[in-house]
């Protein structure tokens, strides 16, 4: 009796052990994140099972047009057109597939108000790989992302 | 004479079946919408949970699930306990997320009132995937929000939305 007791308290424990270490490797897409071109950096946050990230920081905050600040004017909704950039979610909907990777998961670029499928690559702890594309993702583009670090 | 009776009559039938679509307004009632502190002046999330519930809803309306064609979100009203709240925000954007379906932005207000202890946001036009949101045994809302100054403290709004559900 008390074998089979230890049996499962130790399956249990194997069990949640792994569910912990998946967490861990999959919340490694948070925090804040620079794309190469260094116009802007991203965060990163889990809602619920699925992780998005926002614009927290422009280098160009301010719209030269308008002198006011950034809003997503390229939006295909015209009524949504006041969202500012500054907190916009421009990653959206990614799920942890394992070995590094989300998917499932799109990228708005904010220049052309376009979406793309998207999938992301952890290279190393610091180092990511963000590939957009339509359709078939060997047609696409992939952008190395840098985390930010907090001094 | 013979003939055309039944023809009229399982034509009557046809169309009593199909029915008109017809539209119903759901809310969601108060929701605390809260983003845990210390909070840095910028873009800061607040989220609450919520369950639909919207089986039981439509069953009080005499439908079901399966009759419900599309839902709007026609309504998204933020209130504070004081003004001063508010004032430390000047913009907001709601958006609506659950694990099977897809995050959309709904709302926007871009800038705030100030001395105000509530505000009505923009409605979006294009709203794809609302109904895939209610149909979830449950869903977040999610203000971005954006603050003018750091907050040592929790920020806490109170949110009712509102739904138009076109039922079959």
């Amino acid at each position: 009796m008390l074998l089979r007791i230890t049996f499962w308290a130790a399956l249990v424990l194997t069990f949640s052990l792994h569910l912990h270490a998946q967490d861990a490797k999959a919340d490694k897409l948070v925090g804040v994140w620079e794309p190469s071109n260094g116009k802007a950096r991203v965060k990163v946050e889990k809602i619920g099972t699925k992780y998005y990230g926002k614009i927290v920081w422009l280098r160009e905050p301010i719209d030269p047009n308008t002198g006011a600040a950034k809003v997503d004017k390229n939006n295909p909704d015209e009524s949504m057109r006041t969202v500012p950039l500054k907190g916009y979610r421009m990653l959206k909907d990614f799920t942890y597939a394992g070995n590094g990777e989300w998917t499932e998961g799109t990228i708005y670029d904010p220049e052309s108000g376009s979406t793309y499928n998207c999938v992301i690559k952890l290279k190393d702890d610091n180092t990511l790989d963000i590939r957009g594309y339509v359709g078939v993702k060997a047609l696409g583009r992939t952008d190395v992302w840098k985390r930010l670090q907090i001094q | 004479m013979k003939v055309l009776l039944p023809i009229t009559l399982l034509s009557l039938a046809l169309l009593l079946s199909c029915g008109e679509a017809r539209v119903v307004r759901f809310q969601t009632g108060e929701l605390a919408l809260t983003a845990e502190g210390p909070l840095f002046e910028g873009s800061n999330t607040l989220t609450a949970t919520y369950t639909p519930a919207l089986e039981a809803f439509l069953k009080a309306q005499g439908a079901s699930l399966a009759d419900l064609q599309e839902a709007r979100l026609v309504r998204a009203s933020l209130s504070a306990a004081d003004d001063s709240t508010l004032a430390l925000i000047n913009q907001v954007t709601l958006s609506m997320v659950a694990d099977q379906a897809e995050m959309q932005e709904l709302a926007v207000l871009n800038p705030l009132p100030q001395g105000v202890k509530a505000i009505e946001l923009g409605i979006a036009q294009d709203q794809k995937t609302v109904a895939d949101f209610l149909r979830q045994a449950s869903c977040t809302f999610v203000a971005d929000a954006n603050l003018l100054r750091d907050l040592n403290a929790n920020l806490t709004l109170t949110g009712t939305f509102e739904f138009d559900l076109t039922l079959q």
